[in-house]
């Protein structure tokens, strides 16, 4: 699956033991690694998102209209342009 | 449906090379984007902005696309299927999530690249862009540490998809069941 380091489907490629097959026997409920990872992804999703509002992030560039290769003021004040 | 070993080596070994490829990249992203708040040096700030443009569309980018594709192609390809493991399943869910950011902060790497090439100095107004570099490079580098994780230890837990593949795949036959393709 997509991420680091592919998952390898056979004992023999994994060196791993009956962990590794994909064939193992299923659990009725959903196990309490998923739940916690679950909490856990959303908490640190989250923390993110707030993170990111508290910078100001992708307000700050639609205002620049960014992608028009327009730097803001303070670049401008502060620059001196390159040939 | 399970592809012939050939073709499956050389979905596995494209993504263990783009997905060991994406986090190294992403790491340097990170060097780079701490060297452009922290530095005093305005030459050094500016190459760091100019170096990280180019290594997202270049390197970070592609190899987040190979990484994710490759990474489905292998899971279809084999009995590990897409969406029968929690963990195959969260690996994907966070592989798009962190493709998907990559890709809205294309928009403020190229504003500050851009800025970088024609101006001398980073004003204030730029700290906050600046500091959403680092914050979503680190954010980046922890979420490809877990796919690594979650690859290495595969956790158990099937989904209710999976055990339904599972048990028709048993009424059917337990012949292909005996050993992984």
């Amino acid at each position: 699956m997509a991420g680091l380091l592919a998952d390898t489907d056979s004992k023999a490629e994994t060196g791993d033991d009956a962990r590794a097959s994909p064939n193992r026997a299923p659990t009725d409920s959903t196990p309490r690694w998923v739940k916690a990872f679950g909490i856990a992804t959303l908490l640190a999703v989250m923390a993110f998102a707030i993170m990111h509002d508290a910078g100001h992030g992708m307000a700050h560039l639609a205002h620049w209209g960014v992608g028009s290769q327009t730097p803001p003021p303070s670049a401008a004040e502060h620059g001196t342009h390159h040939p | 449906m399970t592809m012939p070993p050939p073709v499956r080596k050389f979905a596995l070994t494209a993504h263990v090379l783009s997905s060991i490829g994406w986090f190294g990249a992403v790491a340097v992203f990170l060097a780079l984007a701490i060297v452009g708040i922290a530095s005093e040096d305005v030459e050094l700030t500016r190459a760091a902005y100019l170096a990280m443009k180019l290594s997202t569309w270049s390197v970070i980018l592609p190899l987040a696309f190979v990484s994710l594709l490759s990474g489905v192609v292998s899971s279809i390809g084999t009995n590990w299927g897409l969406f029968r493991h929690y963990r195959v399943l969260l690996k994907l869910l966070i592989s798009i999530f962190i493709t998907i950011v990559l890709l809205i902060h294309t928009r403020p790497i190229d504003l500050l690249a851009d800025t970088a090439a024609h101006t001398v100095a980073f004003g204030a107004d730029f700290e906050s862009q600046q500091l959403m570099m680092v914050t979503a490079s680190s954010a980046a580098v922890v979420a490809l540490i877990v796919l690594t994780v979650l690859s290495v230890y595969k956790p158990r837990g099937m989904t209710r998809y999976g055990a339904r593949k599972l048990h028709e795949q048993c009424n059917g036959g337990l012949s292909g069941l005996a050993t992984p393709p």
